[in-house]
């Protein structure tokens, strides 16, 4: 050994070793030390102090009426997918459905379908009330428009991955990992009034329930354990539909947990919704900004609530409150009826 | 019965110096080899080499038309208007599917013959596995490039998966952060594609491309694993040798041309968009992946991401577990039957999860479907051996 010439003494060894080992530790902890240099400042930072105030409009900039969307919801034959409707809030690529619950009234889910166990995420405490709302009366019946989140709280899905399946259609995937439409132990866990259901990992969701994470306790769990954020609408007195913030008692948009253990509800839901992103766009004509707006039964004054926009939470500047505004889109065609200023945008650039 | 070679753990070793070369020089060689060299299943190395430069070059050219601002409109802006630009991101995409698809070939062929033992075989596998994990990851990382549906779908699940799995709750607050940010800057679309393409044109490619040089060279110490140098049988590796590989790189271009002139890609939905009838489906290399989070954990419920990492440990030392003496397939049956495992595991997990990804299934399912892989890959092994030393009998007697 000793006289061969390629001979690398022990000691020489266990020193480029020491050093070799002392160099990847420095490494690593230079790395950790460094972060705040590497990482960019208006990271984890807020884009905008409060939930913006945004008026909701049609691919073309023609603002959208309730009545506008409940015709286009009462083209569409229930036992399908419906045509979805979604609109980015509260910053640029955050997806949420624009929903039309047909033939019904809600103002809070209905409890007593919740049932008491195995739906844990949301806290006992909290209602999570379907604040914001909008019902109405067209053509006789009851509709309901909610706004809910479009992105999966597994692992981040979007439209058309997450899809929502009116009436009691229930989805051929949800059948096949095991529940049936009519078990007798288990009619409560059947949504009424449509599933949102997600075709990455077959997260399911009651937009009944306000979007509330379903069969968590079932024979194949569903991956998700959060509700769906729900996006709170209002009226003004032309029926124009806003959108002007999100309720803090779902959880935060799954694709907002800006560092690992934030926040999922409470507190800092507002904060982490509105970080990470792009602001959306604001209105053209920015004084149009109304001063009252409505939630609840836009056809019974006893039951609606009127939220004077200047005390709403919302961005203002010295001149008053700024109005953003963000599109609403829908696929192309149903039972030949055109969504309004037939969306072209980006499903034409899908024909090469 | 050939008998396995035994590792060299000695690094220095690698420093050796070459004796007809003055004292203090090191060389780094072509080796000739004989003529069983030229063998095809030697040269599965060889191919994704090429594949490689392929990627680089044909990368460089839509390098020069793609723009962050715009992702999915320069794509198409490619596709549409770029001379050749179609056939070029094609056949970009095409090699990639051939890269991956023969880093698989590559490697099993090495874990079936055994070639990962031996000289610094060992250490020339455990860096193979690293670049396999890396055109992985570049593969994915090109496939978020264009900004479709399910590119933001992956970049979510990227995201998600740094803060949420194993990795988000282990590792310290600060360095997940830094990861992110790595990955996609403040998160902005300019920001977000900035970043994505920085690391998949730069990053990753650098990394991929130095631990190839030493992964070859490597290889060029150690030798073919089953050739046996003769004096005066050698052929030269100028120029036979390097023309061998350019032809048969060639050939494989020539194939992955055809197929994108024939089968031209077509662009999936753009991010927001909501077409239905067209639901993209991700890349074939992923489903495998995707469809174990489905049919998570060997149906113990430990969940996929354990069941995943537990995988690739055991491909990545298995130089160190495979302690049988001898080389031969059925000499080591335990190894080989995890290498059947292995391959109908992919290929089940990868055509189911192509025809209902994201189809959660029930534990028994589940249960079913591993353990029957695992007796499959183990009776076929144990038949065999059975079925050879009933033959080595007979013709005895
Ligand atoms: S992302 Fe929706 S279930 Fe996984």
């Amino acid at each position: 050994m000793a006289n061969d010439k390629n001979y690398i003494p022990e000691p020489e060894k266990r020193a480029f070793l020491k050093g070799a080992g002392l160099s990847i530790a420095a490494l690593m902890i230079g790395g950790l030390s460094v972060e705040r240099y590497v990482v960019p400042k208006d990271r984890g930072v807020p884009v905008m102090d409060n939930f913006p105030l945004a008026i909701l409009e049609d691919p073309s900039g023609n603002r959208i009426t309730t009545d506008d969307v409940i015709k286009y919801a009462a083209a569409s034959p229930s036992s399908t997918s419906t045509p979805i409707l979604v609109f980015n809030y509260p910053l640029q690529d955050e997806p949420n459905f624009l929903l039309v619950l047909k033939g019904v009234k809600i103002t809070t889910p209905d409890r007593s379908l919740v049932p008491s166990s195995g739906y844990s995420p949301i806290p006992p405490s909290s209602k999570a009330p379907m604040d914001g709302i909008i019902y109405t009366s067209y053509g006789g019946s009851n509709y309901s428009i909610i706004a809910l989140s479009g992105i999966c709280q597994h692992l981040g899905c979007v439209p058309p991955f997450l899809d929502y399946h009116p009436g009691n259609s229930i989805p051929f995937e949800s059948k096949l990992i095991g529940y049936q439409e009519n078990a007798p132990n288990t009619p409560a866990q059947w949504p009424n009034y449509g599933l949102i259901y997600c075709k990455c990992h077959g997260s399911q969701y009651n937009p009944q329930w306000g979007g509330r994470n379903l069969y968590n306790n079932g024979p194949a769990a569903s991956p998700a354990n959060h509700s769906l954020p729900q996006i709170m609408l209002a009226t003004d007195s032309n029926n124009h539909i806003y959108a002007y913030g999100i309720n803090s008692s779902n959880a935060v948009i799954r694709t907002h947990l800006q560092f690992p253990n934030g926040e999922t509800y409470g507190s800092q839901v507002k904060s982490e919704d509105l970080t990470g992103g792009t602001a959306i766009r604001t209105s053209r004509s920015p004084t149009a900004y109304p001063s009252s707006l409505v939630t609840g039964d836009i056809t019974s004054s006893s039951s609606a609530k009127i939220l004077s926009t200047s005390s709403l939470d919302l961005n203002a500047n010295s001149s008053g409150i700024i109005l953003y505004r963000t599109s609403v889109v829908s696929n192309e065609n149903v039972n030949g009826m055109d969504w309004k200023g037939s969306f072209s945008g980006s499903t034409s650039n899908n024909k090469l | 019965m050939e008998k396995a070679e035994s590792n060299n753990y000695n690094i220095t070793d690698l420093m050796k110096e070459e004796k007809d070369l003055p004292e203090g020089s090191y060389k780094l060689g072509f080796k000739s080899v004989t003529s069983r060299g030229y063998r095809i299943d030697e040269w599965t190395g060889s191919w994704v080499a090429t594949a490689l430069v392929y990627q680089i070059v044909s990368g460089i050219v839509l390098f020069f038309y793609y723009s962050q601002i715009d992702p999915y409109h320069s794509t198409l802006y490619m596709i549409d208007d770029v001379p050749f630009g179609h056939i070029i991101l094609t056949s970009h995409l095409y090699m990639a599917y051939a890269m991956i698809a023969l880093v698989y070939f590559h490697m099993m062929r090495q874990w079936f013959v055994g070639t990962y033992r031996g000289k610094w075989r060992w250490l020339q596998w455990m860096l193979g596995v690293v670049l396999f994990l890396l055109t992985i990851f570049t593969a994915i990382l090109g496939y978020m490039l264009a900004n479709t549906a399910i590119a933001m779908a992956a970049v979510h699940i990227g995201i998600l998966f740094m803060q949420r799995s194993v990795m988000g709750r282990i590792l310290p607050g600060n360095l997940i952060n830094w990861l992110e940010a790595i990955l996609i800057g403040n998160y902005t679309t300019p920001a977000l594609f900035s970043h994505l393409l920085a690391l998949h044109v730069a990053v990753f490619t650098s990394l991929m491309l130095g631990i190839f040089v030493v992964h070859f060279m490597l290889f060029e110490r150690s030798g073919l694993a089953s050739d046996k140098p003769k004096k005066g049988e050698m052929i030269p590796w100028f120029p036979t040798n390097l023309l061998y590989a350019m032809f048969s790189g060639i050939v494989l271009v020539g194939i992955i041309l055809i197929f994108a002139a024939v089968f031209p890609q077509t662009l999936t939905l753009a991010y927001g968009s909501l077409a239905y009838g067209t639901f993209p489906v991700p890349d074939w290399y992923i489903t495998p992946v995707y469809k174990l989070m489905d049919v998570a954990g060997y149906g113990l419920g430990t969940g996929g991401v354990p069941l995943l990492i537990g995988i690739l440990m055991f491909i990545f030392l298995l130089p160190f577990i495979d302690r049988y003496h001898n080389k031969g397939v059925l000499e080591r049956p335990w190894i080989t039957a995890f290498g059947i495992f292995m391959l109908i595991g992919i290929a089940v997990m990868t055509v189911w999860g192509y025809s209902q990804p994201g189809l959660s299934q029930t534990r028994l399912m589940t249960l079913y479907l591993w353990w029957t892989i695992t007796f499959i890959s183990f009776i076929t092994v144990y038949a065999m051996r059975f079925a050879k030393r009933d033959g080595e009998l007979i013709e005895n007697n």
